[in-house]
């Protein structure tokens, strides 16, 4: 049974002044333990779709399963945003308490989780997201990544199957980006999870199993980073720009220069112009 | 129209038990038509330096000068600043209020006084300027847009004031890899215009490719204040701060690391590119 199961989703924003579709018969899945990325331009659809994943918006046309529970069904609703959890891109506004573990602790008194459990299962998420110890500091005196992490341990206390990440390294400096990026990493491998990643960042989108690209509301194209961020006439239709490597390769060879595979990353990047000395 | 940052510390909630240090005597001044690049990690004071620039907060001690006049003072005209100074907080999309996209980033104008046909040119360029289609969002609700177009309607609003000092804080984090590069093409407009930027962001490739100067701020203090040239040469330097290098920077070092003969110094594209040209071009593949 797939992760995330969503048929001819159609979604539109009602009311005065808004668009006519927001999502446009899209149909996606996750299988368990998959990690996707989901690439496209400011307004394509990306966060309309994950919230429908969280249950955050309800269902105006065709069908979604999530963990296996109908989303049409109103009554699996709170089991819906146990099973998908979702970090946002605003580390400042995703706290409710002043105390880190009252705040971690939220989402699992929400679901009547007995109070004698809840020390316990606070610290795990604390150490699933590497910051053991933090349970009687403060939020807002940490850095951007930690924060960001600390709003992670908020969902994987509840322990969801499928996390998404919507921009959630878009505001971090570079030390936060990388703590974010080794922790969903970490609970890909390690924890199995299922990974939704939606990003602007070409360097995370390589990471994934399988990059989706969205435009006006609709996925317009689904493969391997390889195959996505190689194609420069689908990105350049979907509005997006290679990573940087790719770009590289292309003017190199415009300038008579082939390398021998084009590369996605850094590292493939100077190996193969090594190779060319 | 010079900004002169003379002996700047702030202490945000002073005299209680929460009081915290954000700046602690930083000065410098900001030279008109410079592209000043702000660096640091969160926390270390960038928004809160910006703030005060811009008059937003009030430094607890020490002066900012415009134009030779003390912002801070009672007898200071603060309702021209924002024709001056203008800025785009962070998550500038929480600040709009509009019925529709078009008086949203036309309230700005509109409180100058300005002629309607004139705020309505001023509206229109703002808008096409963050790479919104003005005919199809004019007349949306501001609120129905999707975060990153919201982001650059806020930011429109602050553009249609044509200030002549432009900070923008994070102003291109959310938004699409496109509209990132069309929006820093049009920041380099307004700069190559006369306007005077200041931008704070993490973004090292931007920051290498448009500032002429950079700043880089650690625990409330300035550090480093020098060309993006100099900043970026000192390599450990960077590494201690952790600030991380461009990724044309980052080719480059990798290839030197491993022997391969190509100048150092080298941290935007265009550089990378015909630095690549000159030592691979001609040779056979």
């Amino acid at each position: 049974m797939n992760s995330i199961e969503a048929k001819n989703l159609s979604y539109s924003y009602e009311g005065e002044g808004s668009r006519a579709f927001s999502l446009a018969d899209v149909n996606f899945s996750m299988r368990p333990g998959e990690c996707v990325a989901l690439l496209g331009q400011n307004g394509s659809g990306k966060s309309t779709l994950a919230k429908h994943l969280n249950a955050l918006l309800p269902l105006q046309r065709g069908t979604l399963h999530v963990a296996g529970l109908d989303a049409r069904d109103a009554a699996n609703q709170w089991e819906i945003r146990r099973k998908c959890g979702m970090v946002f891109q605003n580390p400042d506004n995703q706290f409710i308490s002043s105390v880190i573990e009252e705040d971690i602790a939220f989402g699992l008194e929400n679901y009547d989780m007995p109070a004698e459990r809840i020390p316990a299962e606070v610290r795990k998420a604390l150490a699933l997201v590497g910051m053991p110890g933090f349970e009687k500091k403060s939020p807002h005196l940490l850095s951007g990544g930690q924060k960001q992490r600390i709003a992670l341990a908020g969902v994987l206390a509840l322990s969801p199957e499928i996390i998404i990440f919507d921009e959630s390294t878009a505001m971090l400096d570079i030390q936060g980006q990388q703590e974010i990026l080794h922790t969903i990493q970490r609970l890909h491998r390690e924890e199995h999870k299922s990974i939704l990643l939606i990003t602007h960042r070409m360097e995370e989108a390589v990471l994934a199993d399988r990059v989706d690209v969205m435009k006006a509301g609709k996925i317009l194209a689904s493969g391997t980073p390889r195959r996505i961020l190689t194609d420069l006439p689908l990105l350049s239709a979907a509005n997006l720009l290679p990573p940087l490597p790719v770009r590289l390769y292309e003017d190199l060879r415009a300038a008579g220069i082939q390398l021998a595979q084009c590369p996605l990353t850094i590292p493939e990047l100077t190996e193969q112009l090594c190779r060319l000395s | 129209m010079p900004i002169v940052v003379e002996n700047v510390s702030y202490r945000y909630a002073p005299d209680t038990p929460l009081e915290s240090a954000a700046l602690n005597g930083v000065s410098f001044t900001v030279r008109t038509g410079e592209f000043i690049g702000i660096l640091g990690h969160t926390g270390c004071g960038k928004s809160t330096l910006i703030q005060l620039i811009a008059g937003v907060l009030t430094p607890t001690a020490g002066r900012i000068l415009l134009d030779g006049s003390d912002i801070s003072r009672p007898d200071f005209k603060r309702d021209r600043l924002r024709e001056q100074i203008g800025i785009v907080f962070q998550f500038p999309e929480q600040q709009l209020f509009e019925m529709t996209v078009e008086r949203d980033v036309a309230f700005g104008p509109r409180q100058l006084g300005l002629p309607p046909a004139k705020v309505r040119e001023r509206t229109r360029r703002a808008i096409q300027a963050v790479g919104l289609d003005y005919e199809a969002v004019r007349e949306l609700s501001p609120l129905t847009l999707s975060g990153g177009e919201k982001r650059k309607a806020a930011i429109a609003g602050v553009l249609a004031m044509e200030p002549e000092v432009l900070i923008l804080d994070e102003p291109i984090a959310g938004l699409d890899p496109v509209t990132r590069k069309d929006f820093m093409r049009f920041i380099r407009q307004l700069h190559r215009a006369g306007k005077t930027i200041l931008m704070v962001s993490h973004d090292i490739d931007e920051l290498s490719a448009c500032a002429t100067r950079l700043l880089v701020l650690d625990h409330g203090e300035l550090i480093l204040d020098d060309t993006p040239e100099k900043v970026f040469a000192d390599k450990t330097r960077l590494k201690t701060l952790q600030l991380g290098v461009s990724q044309p920077r980052e080719i480059i070092d990798a290839l030197r690391e491993k022997e391969l003969d190509l100048p150092e110094g080298i941290f935007e594209y265009e550089a990378l590119l015909s630095a690549l040209i000159a030592r691979f071009g001609g040779q056979k593949t």
